[in-house]
């Protein structure tokens, strides 16, 4: 049973090498399987949020549809196009694949299981920075982005590619001020150990802010709708990886796949407790020798999953413009303004600061923002009004005029008449 | 504010947000863009429509296992119609080809001989090709045969893998000959004109134009 | 239209309140085609004299003010000054009327659009929309005749459609003289019928299936093969005689499916001839050529590539003692052209000559200088015309119309000097000389009446005679008339001008003329041209070792030329197999004229250009003879017709050598004749076995019938029956044939020279001119 920090990161330092290997391909097969399982699990649920059925011939219910479409895939006629740069062209789909199996190293996946014999627990590495590991990971994975969308030496992968890497990073940052408050609360950056602090409460309750924000840059992070559009097939045909064909394209396909579920795990383990069971059912989790909690974990990454689909079947895309400047102008302030309350909140009760004080903060923070969107509202009013009393005469304020501006101010003036 | 799609400014030069302080039905007679976001648990209510209807009954048919059954009308496949006494219809005159806007029909007349008719009258098709690769099913050529020849089938199920095989000859087209009729050619029904056929006047095959189909 | 000869005014009227200006005599249905206006019509037709028969051109009339008390048909009133026309658009009386009108036509009119052949081309049905009511009131049992009835083997007449314009009758009588179809009847029951015994035997026939308005007169060939919108119709020029009609080629997915006449007022009107309406079969008969064939040590022949037997034809033209071209009459401009250049720059000969017929060296002579300058204005505006070995209507149908229309009109005068007086000459009303082949010079001298403004046309026939052409040049050179020499090819005069003769160069540049050669020279770019006269057809045959032939028939040569042919070494170019190919070594396809473009010189010289209709593997004369040159490396660079065509412009015009040539010719008066023997004559009928109207059937049925024609004393003296089997012969060969009475000379015995029963080029010695014993068969 864990439950105090450092203690997996002692039991997986006892490890032999063949107990890593089998962790490792055991990772990779599941993360495997699972993409393929996702494939299919997709299809069939977006499938019926639109009222028709998903595929339903290849296996039984269809199942085997992922397998058919990768096999489909490896079959397929490898192009690599005569303008591209052909090494890169094939290292960028390897370093997008690669790097999101990689974030799984460090997730929890149950808790303490015999694993032939041996006491572990089923996470290949514990390192003390486990969360920053992921998220250098996830910087490292945008290469494989950049790299595929400049190098495939065609103008709409480079103008999907730029698109899509700097959506990524910049959902990146968000994503990593969104886990600041949880490293503040839970004292630490090891994935483990922030599964252990959360056994009062987990901290998408008690953070609630910063899972939200959280929620929405992981789906920013991978390029899923509604912030697909640097990959929609009207926009730019099929972004940074339109050149690519056969296996290359397989790869990225996983990539993709693997990459929601990486985040979903992190969300899982950083949020939702990881492998703990819901609350109430704590006793299922020495079941099956411990393995039982594999089954918690599982099922919370698939509620994730399935939230990424019922995303991508109900809402529109969101333009490029629009969803970088929410990324820029609406997520990240917001996520500064939390942190710096929930820092001044923690520091205060660390220092032991009376109920009275801490609430009386936290009044005044929702005060403070009342006075400050009503003083924008106003703001905002104020400025649509003047615009209507707009004259070139005597502008209140400066306007760059041009062409444009006289169209307009031609078209009120007809419409007035 | 007039509301004429063209006049709205797609520059962002007036502000969207102008509409402080209006009324919802003002909002409401705004063009969509520049109306005030909604509230936050009415955006949320599109997620339960669409998990409302992962529960809902599907569209999808099942086919080839379920076939649904096609309208009276259908615009299937084409056929070539005869008179009851196994005489085609199709006169060769060439309307439908003239009609098809996808030039699918290829026509060619040829003279009846005495007593060896094909059709009733001088003229019948000897060559009938439709290419159903250049078909649009558009139902024109039917509604310029003047002999009520050609008629549409209710049968769409023609893909094949091959372009030639998708010309459908006369053979293919013809409609079976049906007990009661004579294979053609044959002479017409004695004492008769073109007319009476026309007009729906022979209604068997006489002993004389030749030995009646009967299997 | 109006005859040239008199002098018009102009007449100003107003149609619809339009003023238009015309000449007096026009009809006001065409003042009115002048401002574009169109009045429906079914009679009228401008080539025809109007008739006023559908009363369709209803208009309202009024002259200075007094309107006519009824619509009037405006195809038989001429304009008057002052007078103002109402149609159909601006008058509601004119309108109802042929609303009226048509409504009466389709009362009796079958429901036959979809099975009849006029469908999409129907002037009945394009008026009957534009100017009729939408609905009938008709409601009884419209009248029926049996159909279709053929009055000949080409013309089928369905009495029901036929609206009774009477434009089919009035073409046979006025145009072609032939008035074989009238309207018999009267009243609902008024019918377009044939003379019992005698069929609709016209050679124009084909005309009225073309200008019947409805489907009442359709042609068999063409019945229920295709309608107006799979059609794709191309001009072209025919390529049979010379007479130089345009034409109309209707191809349906790369076959010829009709020529119809096309519109050229200077040459054919809108006429053609049956021949060149429905003789095109021969293209696309069985036996076409498609790939090159040589001809193996074993005697048989096999199948070879281009570049094989380019090669091999190559070899066997470097390597010959003398090599020759032989070209037929038939080829165009262009081609005639690249034969010519290929014999002067690869065979560097002049042993060229495109009379792959009878031929002589008086002929040769007469091609070269004399300068025929008749043309079908001088027929218009002449009166005199002379026919000397010259039959209009077997041999050039539309000189005939010409000739007969002048007749018409204003009572030309024309001479004939032939053997028998043929069925073409009553129609011209002409005074019949009859003179034998052989015999004419004497004839020529009874001809008077020749002035500045009479055309003496010459036929093809006239080399047979000795002396002949050179005394009707002199005679027309005296008296200031005007020449026109007609040969039977479209071809010949074509390969006349482009030098592929012995005696002459591109141009009629005459090949003993150094500065000719020089001209020649600087446009062909060479140093040298060879300047030894070269060899006619009958030398060629004789001397030469290797002979090029272009559409060559050796039974039109004479009856020893296939012998002479299968002991030389001969390159044929052909479209189907045939004699030439029969003794060939290697033989080469060639496009056939609706395959691809070129021009070709009707008699008077006037070109008439047309592009291909048929797309296909086949290439023109010149450009394999191109290929081929390049192959013995003496380039002629004609790789294409329009190359021809730019390097024939860049001849001048040469200016008439004068040389004396004339030959005068023997006197065979005493040609002492037995009492059984006769002297015979023949020419080509329009309708015979002529190659080029193979595989078409139902033109064939309509050729007259073989006949031995002889004076009606000789056939008594001979005791000979009309009808009766006759047989002629001389040197063991003989042929038979019914017996006919014709008005002739006692001792001609006349016969068709290429019809069933009788193709007497490749069986007599010569056919015409010879003494043949006339017996019972």
């Amino acid at each position: 049973m864990i439950n105090s920090k450092g203690m997996v990161a002692q039991l997986l330092g006892q490890d032999p090498g063949w107990v890593i290997a089998l962790k490792g391909l055991l990772i990779f097969i599941f993360c495997v399987v699972l993409t393929i399982m996702a494939v299919w699990g997709e299809r069939r649920i977006v499938a019926r949020m639109q009222m028709r059925l998903g595929p339903n011939r290849v296996g039984i219910f269809g199942i085997i549809q992922g397998l058919a479409d990768g096999v489909k895939l490896a079959l397929k006629e490898d192009l690599i196009p005569k303008t591209a740069d052909k090494i890169v062209f094939i290292i960028a789909p390897i370093i997008s694949a690669t790097t999101c199996f990689m974030a799984f190293a460090v997730i929890p996946l149950t808790g303490e299981v015999s694993f032939f014999g041996h006491k572990t627990v089923m996470q290949l590495t514990d390192l003390p920075v486990g969360v920053l590991y992921v998220l250098a990971i996830a910087s490292v994975g945008v290469y494989g982005i950049v790299l595929a969308g400049w190098s495939s030496g065609s103008t709409y992968p480079l103008l999907g590619g730029l698109r899509s890497s700097a959506q990524v990073i910049s959902y990146e940052v968000a994503m990593a001020l969104s886990l600041v408050a949880v490293f503040i609360y839970a004292g630490s950056m090891s994935t483990s150990d922030i599964v252990v602090a959360q056994d009062r409460w987990w901290y998408a309750v008690i953070l609630f802010p910063s899972f939200a924000i959280y929620c929405i840059s992981m789906v920013g992070e991978t390029n899923r709708a509604p912030f697909d559009l640097a990959e929609a097939e009207g926009e730019l045909v099929g972004g940074f990886h339109t050149e690519y064909s056969s296996l290359k394209f397989a790869l990225f396909f996983l990539a993709e796949y693997i990459n929601i579920l990486a985040v979903s795990s992190l969300a899982t383990t950083l949020f939702l407790g990881g492998y703990r069971a819901f609350p109430g059912l704590g006793f299922t989790e020495t079941w099956l020798g411990g393995w039982f909690t594999l089954f918690w974990f599982f099922a919370k990454v698939l509620i994730f999953f399935f939230v990424f689909v019922w995303l991508r079947g109900t809402l529109p895309r969101l333009r490029y413009d629009q969803f970088m400047q929410f990324g820029w102008k609406t997520l990240i302030p917001v996520s500064l303004a939390w942190i710096l309350i929930v820092s001044t909140l923690r520091v205060m009760s660390d220092q032991g600061a009376p109920q009275y004080l801490i609430f009386g903060f936290a009044f005044a923070v929702v005060l403070i923002y009342l006075v400050i969107s009503n003083y924008s509202d106003n703001a905002k009013a104020k400025l649509a009004t003047d615009y209507k009393n707009f004259t070139p005469e005597n502008p209140e304020f400066p306007i760059p005029i041009s062409n444009r501006t006289e169209q307009v101010i031609q078209i009120r003036d007809e419409a007035k008449k | 504010m007039t509301k004429n799609f063209e006049d709205h400014d797609s520059n962002n030069l007036i502000p969207r947000n102008d509409e402080f302080g209006l009324s919802k039905a003002e909002q409401d007679s705004k063009f969509i863009a520049d109306q005030a976001p909604a509230p936050l648990l009415k955006q949320l209510l599109g997620f339960w429509v669409t998990f409302k209807s992962m529960f809902k009954k599907v569209n999808t048919v099942q086919y080839p296992e379920v076939k649904e059954p096609t309208a009276p009308r259908f615009h299937g496949r084409h056929q070539l119609n005869r008179h009851p006494d196994g005489l085609e219809k199709c006169i060769g005159c060439e309307l439908c080809a003239w009609a098809c806007p996808a030039d699918a029909i290829y026509v060619e007349g040829a003279d009846n001989k005495p007593n060896e008719n094909y059709s009733p009258g001088e003229r019948y098709g000897k060559v009938y090709q439709i290419n159903y690769l250049r078909c649009i099913f558009c139902g024109l050529c039917i509604e310029a045969c003047p002999t009520r020849a050609l008629t549409m089938t209710n049968e769409y199920e023609l893909a094949d893998d091959q372009r030639g095989k998708l010309i459908f000859e006369k053979e293919d087209l013809l409609a079976p000959l049906r007990n009661g009729m004579v294979k053609p050619p044959h002479p017409m029904y004695p004492n008769t004109t073109d007319e009476n056929y026309y007009r729906g006047e022979v209604t068997s095959a006489h002993p004389s134009q030749g030995t009646v189909n009967n299997d | 239209m109006s005859d040239q000869l008199t002098t018009t005014t102009d007449v100003t009227l107003k149609i619809d309140g339009f003023e238009v200006t015309v000449p007096k005599g026009t009809l006001v249905i065409r003042a009115a085609e002048k401002l574009g206006i169109q009045i429906p019509r079914f009679c009228d037709h401008p080539l025809l004299a109007p008739a006023g028969a559908c009363r369709q051109c209803l208009v309202d009339i009024s002259i200075n003010g007094r309107a006519f008390p009824k619509p009037q048909a405006s195809c038989t009133i001429p304009v008057e000054n002052g007078m103002e026309v109402k149609t159909q658009l601006t008058s509601t009386v004119a309108d109802k009327a042929q609303k009226g009108i048509m409504e009466l036509l389709l009362i009796n009119h079958p429901l036959d659009c979809p099975v009849c052949d006029k469908g999409g081309e129907c002037p009945l049905q394009n008026q009957a929309m534009s100017n009729g009511n939408g609905q009938s009131r008709y409601e009884g049992v419209k009248r029926t005749f049996e159909k279709p009835v053929a009055i000949s083997s080409q013309v089928l007449l369905d009495r029901e459609r036929c609206v009774l314009c009477a434009r089919c009758t009035r073409f046979s009588e006025q145009i072609a003289g032939d008035p074989f179809i009238t309207l018999n009847e009267r009243g609902a029951l008024q019918q377009v019928g044939i003379y019992e015994k005698e069929p609709f035997d016209s050679y124009y026939s084909g005309n009225t299936v073309q200008i019947c308005p409805v489907g009442a007169l359709t042609g068999a060939t063409y019945r229920f093969r295709a309608r107006p919108f799979d059609l794709v119709s191309n001009p072209s020029a025919c390529e049979h005689c010379a007479s130089g009609c345009a034409m109309r080629t209707d191809v349906r997915r790369g076959k010829t499916l009709r020529r119809l006449a096309g519109d050229d007022p200077t040459v054919n009107e809108e006429w053609n001839c049956d021949k060149g309406r429905w003789a095109f079969k021969y293209e696309s008969a069985r036996n076409r050529i498609t790939t090159p064939y040589i001809r193996d040590e074993s005697g048989v022949l096999r199948e070879a590539s281009w570049p094989e037997a380019l090669s091999e034809a190559a070899k066997l033209l470097l390597n010959a003692k003398s090599a020759a071209v032989l070209m037929g009459g038939r080829a165009t401009l262009e081609d005639a052209y690249g034969y010519s250049k290929f014999a002067r720059i690869a065979l560097q000969t002049n042993d060229i000559d495109f009379r792959a017929r009878l031929n002589s060296n008086e002929e040769r002579e007469f091609l070269a200088n004399a300068r025929p300058n008749a043309t079908y204005k001088d027929i218009d505006d002449a009166d005199h015309v002379v026919l000397i070995s010259f039959e209009p209507e077997d041999e050039s149908p539309i000189v005939f119309l010409r000739i007969l229309k002048a007749v018409t009109k204003r009572k030309l005068a024309v001479t004939v000097i032939s053997p028998i007086k043929s069925r073409g000459t009553e129609k011209l009303k002409a005074n019949f000389i009859s003179a034998s082949a052989g015999f004419e010079l004497k004839a020529i001298e009874k001809v008077d009446g020749l002035t500045n403004r009479s055309v003496i046309l010459i036929g093809e026939r006239a080399l047979e005679t000795e002396g002949l052409l050179s005394s009707v040049e002199q005679l027309a050179t005296s008296k200031g008339a005007k020449l026109g020499w007609i040969p039977r090819r479209a071809g010949e005069v074509a390969a006349l001008t482009a030098g592929a003769i012995g005696n002459l160069l591109p141009g009629l540049r005459p090949v003993q003329d150094a500065k000719a050669r020089v001209d020649v020279q600087t446009v062909w770019g060479i140093n040298q041209l060879p300047t030894k006269t070269g060899k006619s057809t009958d030398e060629i045959l004789k001397d030469s070792d290797v002979i090029l032939l272009g559409g060559v028939d050796a039974n039109d040569i004479s009856s020893s030329a296939k012998s002479q042919l299968s002991n030389k070494k001969i390159i044929a170019m052909d479209i189907r197999f045939g004699t030439s190919t029969e003794v060939a070594h290697v033989i080469l396809p060639v496009a056939s004229v609706v395959e691809k473009n070129g021009t070709f010189l009707d008699w008077q010289g006037k070109p008439r250009s047309f592009e291909s209709a048929v797309e296909s593997l086949n290439r023109s004369d010149v450009r394999i003879l191109s290929m081929l040159a390049d192959e013995m490396k003496r380039p002629i660079n004609l790789p294409t017709v329009k190359a021809a065509a730019n390097e024939i412009a860049q001849f001048d015009k040469w200016e008439k050598s004068t040389s004396n040539w004339h030959v005068s010719g023997t006197n065979t008066e005493n040609l002492n004749l037995g009492p059984t023997e006769a002297i015979l004559n023949s020419w080509r009928l329009l309708l015979d076995r002529g190659s080029l109207q193979e595989g078409e059937d139902n033109l064939a049925g309509t050729a007259r019938k073989t006949i031995i024609g002889l004076n009606r004393t000789k056939a008594e003296k001979l005791n000979l029956v009309e009808g009766e089997l006759v047989k002629i012969s001389a040197d063991s060969v003989s042929i038979s044939a019914p017996l006919k009475i014709v008005e002739t000379e006692e001792n001609i015995v006349w016969v068709p020279r290429n019809s069933t029963g009788a193709q007497l080029v490749s069986k007599f010695s010569k056919p015409s001119g010879i003494k043949v014993s006339v017996s019972k068969a």
